[in-house]
């Protein structure tokens, strides 16, 4: 009677037979199997046969020039990296600094209507809320989904 | 530089760690072609492949004090590359765009075994196999090819996937018979 263990343990080496890599106890072991139950023959044959397909899967290989010029390509993401990290700090400063300076002077100007404080007060705590908002669910998506592809 | 004056690889990992990117620099030439090719394996574009295999050797570089010297590096590497592909697919998957890759031109191996009244053009086949390997899980796609494809061993995938060589052949098991699915799907079919 077949083992739902034993069968699958029949096709772990029917895989390894079919890539060459069956040790000789193993070999044995197999053709057992085989005798055993004769469906793994015809299975064994298809099996090859796929594997035959698959390694014609090869890809068209990309122009030489392509390698002469990979490790600048490596290299400039380095650097913009470092770039982008500069460039975000400063900005951000700047641009605290600078709604700093802009609601200072708004609430301070005694020209300006109280409605038109509000609706200037409203559209940055808006546009701020909001950024943070997609900030935050980035970061969070980015966590939670990152293996969600892969199948065990 | 020569060959042979080329470090091995823990000594470029160890000048590396120390801050060196010519070092670094040697070890990206050393493992590029190695690294692109992977990549196309889940996503058969090559622009695409080209910028996730540099993107992973940057950060690589960002995380590499955190690398042991003394261990064999390439399955840490292999870790980030195969994750940020795994993201790249599944961002293409969400806007739609279907796996595709173009494959070596030349005689089908397995075209011989075809039942003679379902004779098809080499170049059907090709496509077939192309289509079938899309339709598969990309887990399935990445052992079959790594296999398959790239050569390598059992003790190899088990590194680089850090699963147990019996849990390798268990998956190929699957993976191959999913394929073989989606091909009949498409009307291949296998001779006795």
């Amino acid at each position: 009677m077949s083992t739902p263990n034993e069968k699958e343990h029949a096709r772990q080496l029917m895989m390894a037979a079919i890539d060459g890599e069956l040790r000789e106890d193993e070999r044995s072991e197999l053709a057992n199997y085989v005798r055993k139950y004769p469906e793994l023959e015809e299975e064994f044959n298809v099996f090859k046969n796929i594997k035959e397909i698959a390694m014609n899967a090869n890809y068209t290989p990309p122009p030489d020039s392509v390698w002469d010029k990979y490790w600048l390509g490596v290299y400039n993401k380095m650097e913009r990296g470092i770039g982008w990290i500069l460039l975000s700090i400063g900005a951000v400063v700047l641009l605290l600094y600078g709604l700093y300076s802009v609601i200072e002077s708004i609430f301070v100007d005694v020209e300006i209507p109280w409605w038109l404080k509000i609706a200037i007060f409203s559209t940055i705590a808006g546009a701020i809320i909001l950024l943070v908002s997609v900030v935050r669910e980035k970061i969070f998506l980015h966590k939670s989904e990152r293996y969600k592809e892969i199948k065990r | 530089m020569p060959e042979a004056d080329i470090p091995d690889d823990k000594e470029l990992i160890r000048r590396s760690v120390d801050g060196d990117k010519n070092a670094f620099g040697m070890l990206v030439t050393c493992y590029m072609q190695r690294a692109y090719y992977l990549a196309r394996t889940f996503t058969g574009s090559h622009e695409d492949a080209l910028d996730l295999s540099q993107e992973a050797f940057v950060r690589l570089w960002r995380s590499i004090k955190k690398l042991d010297p003394g261990k064999d590096f390439f399955p840490y590497f292999y870790t980030i590359l195969r994750n940020l592909c795994f993201n790249s697919v599944r961002d293409a998957k969400k806007r739609a765009m279907p796996f595709s890759f173009t494959i070596n031109d030349g005689e089908v191996p397995g075209a011989a075994t075809i039942l003679p009244d379902s004779i098809m053009m080499q170049s059907e086949l090709r496509g077939m196999v192309e289509t079938a390997l899309g339709n598969i899980p990309t887990a399935d796609r990445e052992i079959i090819l790594l296999k398959d494809v790239h050569g390598y061993s059992y003790k190899e995938i088990a590194a680089l996937l850090a699963i147990p060589v019996g849990t390798v052949m268990s998956r190929l098991y699957i993976a191959r018979n999913r394929f073989r699915k989606s091909m009949k799907e498409m009307g291949y079919e296998h001779s006795e």
